[in-house]
């Protein structure tokens, strides 16, 4: 049971990705609904310059995602995926 | 009473024989009134005959001194996020020179290099903070958790602390603030779009007066900077986040980022999508290529950039008739060099230096 998810974040000042990977125990129904929730417009052109920011790859699925979203329940499993990201060398 | 003339009855405001008139009918109570009024009316008349006779240079004499115009000061916050991302949570901690809590080393860095920051553009280009308007820069550090970033979010500048492996905080630098800053200058002059060739100017505009900004800050001419841009913030004596003598050197081999993907010359230009994922075309990668221009151009012109190279980018900076935001690097050299040539004159030195930095970048 289970699954694994990757965060991915792009952007910023340094042009790099960086990744971080975590088994997590959700059922699908739950990761629908998670994704519902955090997922961004991948269009919208960027207001900050410089900014950050994160996809979730679940299941061979890249989905654009607004951390600033996540609900509390989930908000430790991000925190951890944010403390883990390891940058992908150019 | 009025006291007039009977030729020339025209200087009374109320005309004589309705004010006896009123005075006669007059109670007491009203006397008063009529005379105050007369008294008003007199010296209104005698002001008025005696400034009619003055010539010009006398009025002038009697008009007081215009006051003097009043000289811009810095508006500037800082604020500490105490690890949060919501910015509306970001507590007061140093305002225009007042420390609201005690400084701490990033407080000290950005109230440092945010008023050098301040200095240079209105001290040698004559600019009123970003706007030009005197808006209050507002600086928001020890943003989130170990955040190996700084960004502008179209009103103000974020600054994390960075991994403190990789990356130590990103106010250890005044290129970085310098840069974030500039970026608040950009948009509101030319608005250059951030993504493609324009991004990617945005981002060099913002890296060419950040490195100026750390240089009049350490008063290094143009062959005693190593013109690096966040050589503070990346950990390790021989990384920095970007050369601009160099683009492509800022890292080499370094064990956890590879190696600096800038190009120095046109003809490596990156071409990558135009998405999040794609840094908007590689903006902060094809910055390299204006970086390495205006390096050359302020190198070859010699002595202090921000006195001549640095007037010329910051003369086509906010020419906003003709640097559009879609501007691309042909654009941006085409008018750097008209401007070099405005200010320096045609077949200057100055002009000719930019000329050939440009051809050096290959653009």
């Amino acid at each position: 049971m289970g699954m694994k998810i990757k965060l991915q974040r792009f952007g910023g000042m340094v042009p790099l990705m960086q990744e971080a990977t975590k088994h997590v125990d959700w059922s699908d129904h739950e990761l629908e609904q998670l994704i519902h929730h955090i997922c961004r417009d991948e269009e919208k052109k960027p207001s900050s310059m410089n900014a950050i920011c994160h996809y979730l790859e679940v299941d061979g699925r890249e989905i654009p995602v607004d951390l600033k979203k996540v609900p509390p329940k989930y908000q430790p499993t991000f925190e951890e995926l944010k403390a883990d990201l390891k940058y992908v060398k150019s | 009473m009025c006291s007039h003339s009977p030729h020339n009855p025209i200087q009374c405001i109320i005309p004589p024989y309705i004010s006896d008139k009123l005075l006669d009918e007059a109670s007491k109570n009203k006397l008063a009134v009529f005379v105050n009024s007369d008294l008003r009316s007199s010296r209104f008349r005698s002001d008025r005959a005696f400034f009619n006779k003055l010539t010009e240079s006398q009025r002038a004499v009697l008009v007081p001194p215009a006051k003097p115009a009043i000289k811009p000061v810095m508006k500037m916050q800082v604020y500490n996020m105490h690890h949060d991302t919501d910015l509306s949570k970001g507590k007061l901690v140093w305002e225009n020179g007042k420390e609201k809590k005690a400084m701490d080393a990033d407080t000290k860095n950005i109230v440092a290099a945010g008023s050098a920051t301040w200095d240079m553009y209105f001290q040698i280009y004559g600019r009123n903070s970003v706007d030009n308007l005197g808006l209050t820069l507002k600086h928001y550090i020890h943003y989130d958790n170990k955040y190996a970033n700084a960004f502008w979010d179209g009103r103000r500048m974020v600054y994390g602390d960075g991994d403190g492996k990789i990356f130590g905080s990103f106010t250890a630098d005044p290129d970085i603030i310098g840069h974030e800053l500039t970026h608040g200058v950009t948009q509101y002059e030319s608005g250059l779009e951030y993504h493609v060739q324009s991004g990617a100017l945005n981002e060099s505009i913002s890296d060419v007066f950040g490195v100026m900004i750390k240089q009049r800050l350490l008063n290094q001419d143009v062959k005693k900077s190593k013109w690096l841009i966040g050589e503070n913030v990346v950990r390790g004596a021989k990384y920095a986040l970007r050369s601009m003598k160099a683009p492509g050197t800022a890292y080499v081999n370094h064990p956890d980022l590879g190696t600096d993907p800038q190009p120095a010359t046109f003809d490596q230009y990156r071409n990558l999508p135009d998405t999040d994922r794609g840094d908007w075309g590689g903006v902060h990668i094809n910055s390299g290529i204006p970086n390495f221009a205006f390096y050359v151009a302020a190198f070859n012109i010699g002595g202090f950039s921000w006195e001549k190279a640095g007037r010329i980018w910051y003369a086509a900076v906010t020419d906003t008739q003709n640097l559009q935001p879609t501007a691309n690097f042909s654009d941006f050299k085409n008018l750097t060099i008209q401007k070099a040539e405005e200010l320096f004159g045609t077949g200057s030195l100055e002009a000719k230096a930019v000329t050939d930095a440009w051809n050096e970048a290959k653009v």
